[in-house]
């Protein structure tokens, strides 16, 4: 049965034009299994990323084209890390998987345009390795909820029904305690969750914009609605769900815009089912400018007051940060006053001025996020 | 190349051929200025240039360089040496010494690429003569867009790729005014690229507008991109920007010397694409007045007001000064200085 929902959805996989196989994982079974899923794709063995890096220096667009390739491949080294976050701001503490990177989306914003050397949508294979690094690393006495996800360098579920990896992670993190594995995406094809044994440690979150960003600036990717359609089926199979408005964007008419988006997505969803509300306003290196203006040409974003931090990325200035937060607090507080909410990448004054506290660092927001889960998990039983 | 020359003084031709060599070089030879068709320019890649230097040393000199020319069925077509021909001209020259190929001895664009080699070599080119020249190869002598830039952009000292080639092959299209703007003011590739997002109307008023300050690059750069920001995020045409009655009144101050006049531009802009960063810094400007400080102590917000964190730099000669100053800083009231801190207007804890 699933088997069969699987290969109905593999042909909505595409938008892939070719797939790089590394030699390294030619015999994985799980490579062969996505080779299986992608039937009719041309592949083309490489050897190693230094391969992948020549092939999409050859292109002419190597950050649009890197979008239709695929690179199955197997990571070298450790596969969990954590959130580098961004110097003198608080950061959340959300550890990374590291099992893709690149992401078939194409959102105007996206840091990963100017971050990843390799534009080429690259998927490691070798999840057995991840899932020993877990065992080892929950092994070690912790005393802070063992918080991660593989949203940091890709979307969490854009490429899950190739990989199939959210399967088996969610079934390794319903048996084990002080746990969540968070699943970032703006994706919204969820079906296939629904029936895996989750035990309410995973968080399925959902990156949100108002309809008329989500149109302009995140390119190829799922509607607001068919998000929240997705975020009410999670619920509804008893998940955790996380929402994140990250990023904002300013404009004249941004207040109409995400307040009518607030009231809608609590039409959608049960504010008890929420664990936690991101909030972060749009934030990018320098380096990234010059990519939207090529990739973007249409895209406004760049005409807001934006300027360089501490960390040197740019920012909207600080004053139209806090009004926004404040305001899109207000607005969530009305519907449910006990929401958890927190501020991804801000400083301790922004912090203080938006909720009078602050975590003062990132240490004291794990303890927050620490206490939420915690709360959180015991309420849901 | 020369096969062999004789002569090469005189008023009259005096080459012979040698008949025991096949190759099929140039002939050197004295020829007459009407004998050549100034009017073909097809491989011409001047773009009004300054003939004085030249036309002083050939009054000295005479024309030292022989001109390349090849022939055509009734008279001589320029390779190589339109401004030696122009300044002979005006010096009313009769004859030029040239090298000269035959009519089929030379394609149209080995000739080009050769011309285009010599006066690399010898002057360089200035932008509108490469844009001028991309234009030609592309569209005259048939070369394929991927050579262009893999080739033919490094030699004209330009990065290869897509972009630049279609910023150049654009200047070809720019009104004559803003070609001399660009060449008059040594304008740089990326202010070129800058100036060809906007419509062709548009970059004559720019042009028009920028004539009238004499601005660096950097400035330059600045001010296109302010221009170009502002115009699309108020939906505004920069024409019309750039005919606000305020810069125009600043432009034709004539209590302000040009420095000041590009100052006051910059600010008015600055002002108009950045309107909060302005008003805080307005505020922080009247705090500090308010405030009465001295000279030698300089206060400062945090850059671009990110965090909470001011600065209070002094300086002091003498024990004397350096009470004064602390002092100063003493009697500083607390509402001037809880003025300043509030400057962001922040109701703490409002949420």
């Amino acid at each position: 049965m699933l088997e069969t929902y699987w290969r109905s959805k593999a042909t909505e996989m595409e938008r892939f034009e070719r797939i790089l196989l590394d030699k390294a994982v030619a015999d994985d079974e799980r490579a062969r299994s996505i080779l299986l899923r992608l039937g009719g794709v041309p592949v083309e063995t490489v050897d190693g990323t230094s391969h992948v890096l020549r092939i999409a220096q050859s292109l002419k667009d190597p950050l649009g084209q890197g979008k239709r390739l695929l690179f199955l491949s197997s990571h070298k080294g450790r596969m969990v890390g954590i959130c580098p976050g961004t110097s003198g701001h608080i950061c959340c503490g959300y550890r990374i998987l590291d099992l893709m990177s690149n992401c078939p989306m194409d959102c105007s914003y996206c840091v990963l345009q100017s971050y990843l050397n390799n534009p080429v949508v690259t998927v490691f294979t070798n999840l057995s390795d991840l899932i020993d690094e877990l065992e080892m690393e929950t092994n070690r006495p912790h005393s802070s909820v063992f918080r991660v996800g593989p949203g940091e360098l890709s979307d969490s579920l854009a490429l899950d029904e190739l990989t199939r990896f959210s399967e088996e992670l969610i079934a390794w993190f319903a048996d084990h305690r002080d746990t969540v594995l968070e699943l970032k995406t703006k994706h919204s094809r969820v079906d296939h969750l629904l029936n895996f044994r989750h035990n309410g440690r995973t968080v399925v979150s959902w990156s949100l914009n108002p309809q008329a960003i989500i149109e302009a600036e995140e390119h190829d990717t799922p509607s607001l609605i068919e998000r929240l359609k997705g975020a009410r089926m999670c619920q509804d199979a008893g998940y955790p769900i996380g929402l994140h408005f990250d990023p904002l964007i300013f404009d004249d008419y941004w207040e109409k815009k995400y307040q009518e988006m607030v009231n809608r997505i609590f039409q959608f969803l049960d504010s008890k089912g929420v664990i936690w509300i991101s909030m972060g306003s749009l934030r990018f290196p320098p380096s990234l400018k010059r990519v939207i203006e090529d990739r973007f040409p249409e895209s406004r974003i760049l005409l807001g007051e934006l300027f360089p931090g501490k960390d040197g990325k740019l920012r909207y200035l600080e004053p139209i940060r806090v009004g926004m937060f404040q305001k899109m607090i207000s607005w969530i507080r009305d519907i449910d006053s006990t929401l958890f909410v927190y501020l991804c990448m801000e400083t301790h004054p922004v912090w203080k001025a938006v909720f009078g506290w602050s975590p003062n660092s990132t240490e004291g927001l794990i303890e927050l996020f620490d206490r939420r889960c915690r709360d959180f998990m015991r309420s849901s039983r | 190349m020369v096969r062999r020359t004789v002569g090469g003084t005189g008023q009259k031709s005096r080459t012979k051929r040698t008949q025991n060599r096949g190759d099929e070089g140039p002939l050197l030879q004295w020829v007459k200025l009407a004998e050549i068709d100034r009017s073909d320019e097809l491989f011409a890649m001047s773009f009004e240039p300054d003939l004085a230097l030249l036309r002083e040393s050939a009054k000295h000199m005479g024309i030292l360089e022989p001109i390349w020319l090849r022939r055509k069925a009734v008279k001589l077509q320029i390779i190589h040496g339109f401004r030696r021909f122009d300044v002979a001209q005006t010096l009313k020259m009769r004859t030029l010494r040239a090298l000269i190929w035959g009519k089929d001895q030379i394609g149209d664009r080995i000739a080009f690429e050769m011309a285009l080699h010599g006066n690399i070599a010898a002057r360089g080119l200035n932008v509108v003569e490469k844009a001028m020249t991309l234009e030609k190869l592309l569209s005259r002598f048939g070369v394929m867009r991927d050579e262009v830039i893999r080739t033919w952009l490094p030699l004209l000292n330009l990065d290869p790729n897509e972009k630049v080639l279609n910023s150049f092959l654009l200047v070809k299209t720019f009104s004559l005014d803003v070609k001399r703007y660009l060449h008059s003011h040594g304008v740089s590739l990326n202010n070129i690229m800058l100036l060809s997002e906007f419509s062709r109307e548009e970059r004559q008023r720019l042009c028009r507008f920028l004539s009238r300050l004499r601005i660096g690059e950097n400035v330059l750069r600045e001010i296109l991109i302010h221009l170009r920001e502002i115009a699309r995020r108020d939906g505004i045409g920069v024409t019309d920007l750039v005919s606000n009655s305020r810069i125009q009144r600043l432009l034709s101050n004539n209590r302000l010397s040009g420095p000041q006049k590009i100052e006051a531009v910059r600010k008015f802009l600055k002002e108009k694409r950045y309107p909060r960063l302005s008003e805080l810094e307005g505020k922080f400007r009247l705090c500090k007045k308010r405030m009465g400080l001295p000279p030698q102590i300089e206060i400062a917000p945090p850059p671009f007001f990110e965090g909470d964190r001011f600065k209070v730099q002094f300086h002091f000669g003498s024990q004397r000064e350096y009470e004064a100053v602390l002092g100063t800083l003493n009697k500083l009231s607390k509402k001037s200085v809880g003025n300043l801190l509030a400057i962001k207007g922040y109701r703490d804890g409002t949420v």
